[in-house]
């Protein structure tokens, strides 16, 4: 639980606490018993397990790689004392494909986090105004308001969030799309029906999508219209602020809200 | 004419054998319906109910005669043209006079319906709603046309304020001359509780 957070925690996060907990739960028991630690099974699996719901969540390949690889890995590590055509050397060269791999892949695997974890910072922002939970959700996109903005300032706005992964920009001929997740990454060509996003179109309408699996992190059952214009004045604010050249004071906002 | 006397009367004419009774009717004084079964080979029920939907349709008359005391009916043409003319203004007339536009809505909570929305363009593209349930129950998908998408775009969420068709079609930016064919999916959407009318 995180507190101040109107969300509820990412699975992501018990990562670095399982870690801990098996890695002293592998030496406790390398010294107590004097053997190989066999809780280092249940490390692998861990990591597997923890790939393939990652990957289930956010469509990203990365994960599920990553997450077989170093639960394997795990197993390779005591397997080399049972396994005959194991070695020392084997584990070795699998431990370097493993961080091979986490290199190779670190632009999508880090841009992911931070995406994600931008995403749950603007609808903590859009929560800070909602008071009522009175549900409501619909799947149809929400009619915020009317924006003043020429093309190329939004589409420089665009650009500027999509730097910084505070979103995906998607930049069309009459349209801005600024996409953002908790669940299904919106790094590769995204799903617009599953994932959250504001729209910005040339006749300067704003209106805001809240996917539904986004709208569950919400511990309450926030009014929706009443989230969905919050989260549309968020983003107006923030083109404010760029307009008028104040672009630090968006990262302030964002980071003076829980994640 | 309305639509319902046009629709029965075409229902009757596209009976492969309907020129060949009016043929008949047109070339004897009257008839029975015995008389046209025999001269065409056709049942006489058959003949019959065709005469009698002329009769109700007040295009033939009848006349009951006596056959040693046996009565029938002779069928004779009342008019010798017959012109199918409906007014389809009046079915816009009648829903715009109804004071739809002035009907206060909004999506009704835990409606069910899956709204898809067009790529990147701001207006519904679909609307899929659920009928029955368990084994019975069945999709059911309507594709919109543009105005309607635009209109359901703008349609007020569920906890939103009631808002009148009026006004959803001026956010919208949807011309009055759509009018009809919202009206028409609003009162699709009511039926399958997927809108709220205050």
């Amino acid at each position: 639980m995180i507190k101040g957070s109107k969300l509820r925690g990412p699975i992501g996060r018990i990562g670095p606490y399982a870690v801990a907990v098996f890695l002293a739960l592998g030496i406790i028991e390398g010294i107590a018993t004097g053997n190989v630690p066999y809780s280092s099974f249940a490390f692998g699996c861990f990591f597997i397990v923890l790939g393939i719901i990652e990957y289930s969540r956010t469509k990203l390949f990365t994960y599920l790689v990553l997450g077989l690889l170093w639960g394997t890995g795990t197993w390779h590590s005591i397997a080399r004392f049972f396994v005959s055509f194991l070695s020392v050397e084997t584990y070795i060269s699998h431990v370097i494909v493993s961080f091979s791999a986490l290199a190779l892949t670190w632009p999508v695997f880090f841009g992911n986090e931070k995406l994600e974890s931008n995403a749950r910072k603007l609808f903590n922002l859009a929560a800070e105004q909602v008071h009522d939970a009175l549900n409501g959700f619909t799947d149809r996109p929400f009619s915020a308001a009317k924006a003043e903005y020429k093309r190329d300032e939004i589409t420089g706005f665009a650009r500027f969030l999509g730097g910084k992964k505070i979103v995906k920009s998607i930049i069309k001929q009459d349209v801005v799309i600024l996409a953002f997740s908790m669940g299904i990454s919106p790094i590769k060509e995204p799903d617009l029906k599953r994932i959250s996003y504001v729209r910005f179109d040339s006749e300067e309408n704003v209106s805001v999508h809240i996917s539904e699996y986004d709208y569950k992190r919400f511990k309450e059952e926030l009014t929706f219209d009443q989230l969905c214009a919050s989260l549309g004045d968020v983003f107006i604010n923030f083109l404010e602020n760029y307009k008028k050249g104040m672009e630090s004071r968006i990262f302030v906002e964002l980071k003076s809200v829980a994640k | 004419m309305d639509f319902k006397t046009a629709a029965k009367l075409g229902a009757y004419f596209s009976k492969d054998y309907a020129q060949n009774i009016f043929e008949l009717l047109v070339n004897y004084k009257d008839i029975s319906a015995s008389e046209a079964a025999s001269r065409l080979s056709l049942h006489i029920q058959t003949v019959q109910d065709f005469l009698e939907a002329m009769t109700s349709l007040d295009i033939l008359s009848k006349k009951e005669v006596h056959e040693k005391k046996r009565p029938y009916f002779r069928y004779a043409l009342k008019k010798k043209k017959i012109i199918i003319d409906i007014d389809l203004a009046s079915l816009l007339q009648k829903k715009q006079h109804e004071g739809m536009l002035s009907k206060r809505i909004r999506e009704n909570k835990d409606s069910r319906a899956r709204f898809t929305t067009a790529r990147y363009d701001p207006y519904i593209s679909s609307v899929t709603v659920w009928i029955g349930e368990g084994r019975e129950r069945k999709e059911r998908k309507i594709s919109l046309t543009i105005p309607q998408g635009k209109f359901l775009y703008h349609l007020p969420f569920p906890t939103a304020e009631f808002m009148t068709l009026a006004e959803i079609m001026q956010k919208a930016e949807v011309d009055k001359i759509h009018a009809p064919e919202i009206i028409d999916i609003i009162e699709w959407l009511e039926k399958y509780g997927v809108i709220k009318v205050k």
